[in-house]
């Protein structure tokens, strides 16, 4: 570690960060459609006394609807992260000189979570809360793998039974992913799957369907529905999942100010946005005190780009519509991604509290093409050695433009992104990338050329 | 005027904070809470317990509510009696501790 490395010597934080307190408006929050009020579609018939089924703890729940700037993190999930928490901030020294830039490049090295990602955060606080709430067994849904493995290793943490639906083209793009998980105990599906009826429709239709995370959550939810001892949890775009996060942020704020720095850009790759989320919100809660005018980019692939061509819009967060409407930019909830590397980007709404974000302005948003952030990636990799995952190496594409206006302007620049994963599993991707076979957006055209049209019709009110 | 009993508080906060149609009169313990009357889903579920831990000043625990057979107004009405009677048995052992 150099001098500008940081994190031992720094305490994990002991309560998350919660953005509502801080955010000056009403950020609307998920509900059903009135037209869908009943037994959750494809569960079980509403004739008699049907049981209802809460998926998320109360606790849970509440973490997600509260006004408290801190929630406190409980001890025994508080324990867990230190086992690699706090994470590293390290200076881009190689890669500042490789970019010719009088920027200051530093970045949140999250890839080395036992995971490799930052999905572990929230993971192991879900997974502590369904153990105490009785709960045996977690589904959820995975695009790369991050997410998946990050439920399989925390579900393994507190004694939890763990079923996995992997997205088709990341089950079969990345093998050794799924592996680990199996490793660690999980049953991995690849999605579409015969085991729901919303895989089964999907596969009806789409035979060689890719498939997609909002494919994936649709059967996690149904397969869940199916026994009483289990649940389906969620690792993206939910305001809990989001306030889970901010241990990121939060690490970085005190790590930056022992450098004696404070960023003027804030850079993350958003799928759904907990990425995001964990990296900005603790800034943006710092500019605020401060008087400082941070920039908050988020950056999304040119091939699911539900900031910059979606609409806010109210719309479910998986394909069949199983779970409640939430407002936010999206691509339309049936939209199933190009199958590009970066799997945990391929989700076609961003969270409720950063569309909010967007919607008002508090933050900014650029997509890239598939080749461009592979060539970022690489240059990264070469410079500073650590191999970023594809989903990381979008948030280093954005940082070699905002180095390069640095470099034009000559102002004094402190850029911060999130190294979100570590890309050892995801070396097939940089293969194709070195021999010239990785697709780029060009071939994409006819999936991206109408969101406008797909999304005309959608609620932007529920009335 | 008398205290209102529990089944009144529960009911009372349900035709509020749900924005039902019906007055409290209205609901009966076995109406059913997936009902065109209640109209609960597990979201709002959530909605209502948060509410119901507010009026009655209590936290109501997250295994209970998971394995709870909630079908009806009745249950919700039994879900909070026993947190309460929960919470008093707490209360008094601390008391005698």
């Amino acid at each position: 570690m150099t001098a500008e490395s940081m994190g031992s010597g720094l305490e994990v934080p002991k309560a998350w960060y919660n953005i509502l307190a801080d955010l000056p408006d009403y950020v609307p929050q998920e509900r059903r459609p009135p037209t869908d009020i009943g037994p959750e579609s494809d569960g079980p018939e509403a004739d008699g006394p049907v049981r209802l089924v809460p998926q998320l703890p109360l606790t849970i729940y509440r973490q997600s609807v509260s006004r408290d700037r801190f929630i406190p993190i409980p001890d025994e999930v508080l324990s867990q992260y230190e086992r690699w928490r706090p994470t590293p901030l390290l200076r881009a020294r190689a890669f500042e000189k490789q970019l010719d830039t009088p920027a200051r490049i530093y970045y949140k090295h999250e890839g080395v979570s036992p995971s490799g990602s930052h999905k572990l955060n929230s993971a192991l606080a879900q997974a502590y809360y369904y153990h105490k709430a009785g709960i045996r067994e977690l589904t959820t849904g995975t695009g790369a793998g991050q997410w998946g493995t990050a439920m399989a290793m925390a579900c393994r943490a507190f004694g939890l039974t763990c079923t996995v639906f992997m997205v088709r083209c990341s089950y079969d793009q990345k093998p050794q992913r799924r592996l680990m998980m199996e490793l660690l105990g999980a049953r991995v599906v690849p999605s579409p799957s015969p085991l729901t009826r919303s895989g089964r429709t999907v596969l009806a239709s789409s035979p060689d369907s890719p498939g997609s995370l909002s494919i994936a959550g649709s059967e996690g939810i149904q397969y869940a529905w199916e026994d009483p001892g289990r649940r389906y949890a969620a690792g993206s775009a939910e305001n809990h999942v989001l306030l889970h996060q901010t241990v990121i942020g939060q690490e970085a704020v005190g790590q930056m100010r022992r450098l004696g720095e404070f960023p003027d850009v804030v850079v993350a790759a958003i799928g759904a946005g907990s990425n995001f989320a964990g990296l900005a919100f603790p800034f943006f809660r710092e500019s605020l005190s401060q008087g400082r005018d941070t920039e908050l980019v988020a950056v999304e692939p040119k091939a699911c780009p539900k900031l910059t061509r979606g609409r806010y819009i109210w719309d479910h967060h998986d394909a069949a519509g199983s779970m409640p409407m939430s407002k936010m930019y999206s691509l339309g909830h049936e939209f199933v991604p190009p199958a590009i590397h970066a799997g945990g980007l391929r989700y076609h709404g961003a969270a409720p509290i950063v569309s909010w974000m967007y919607h008002q302005k508090l933050m900014s948003a650029v997509a890239y093409g598939q080749r461009e952030v592979f060539e970022a990636g690489l240059a990264f990799a070469r410079a500073e050695q650590i191999i970023p995952a594809p989903e990381s190496a979008h948030a280093i594409r954005c940082v070699i433009d905002k180095a390069a206006q640095a470099r034009k302007t000559g102002r004094d620049t402190v850029i911060l992104f999130s190294l979100s994963g570590h890309g050892l599993m995801d070396l097939g991707a940089y293969q194709q990338y070195l021999d010239g076979s990785l697709p780029d957006d060009a071939e994409f055209d006819d999936l991206m050329a109408d969101p406008a049209n797909r999304l005309a019709g959608r609620p932007e009110s529920l009335g | 005027m008398a205290e209102l009993t529990v089944s009144e508080r529960v009911k009372r906060v349900m035709t509020s904070i749900l924005d039902l149609g019906v007055e409290v009169e209205g609901l009966y313990d076995n109406t059913l809470l997936y009902s065109t009357a209640v109209q609960l889903d597990s979201l709002r579920l959530l909605h209502l317990l948060t509410a119901l831990e507010e009026e009655f000043d209590c936290q109501i625990d997250d295994e209970a509510v998971m394995m709870a057979e909630l079908t009806d107004v009745g249950s919700i009405v039994s879900l909070v009696s026993a947190q309460l009677d929960l919470a008093r048995r707490h209360d008094s052992v601390v008391e005698n501790g």
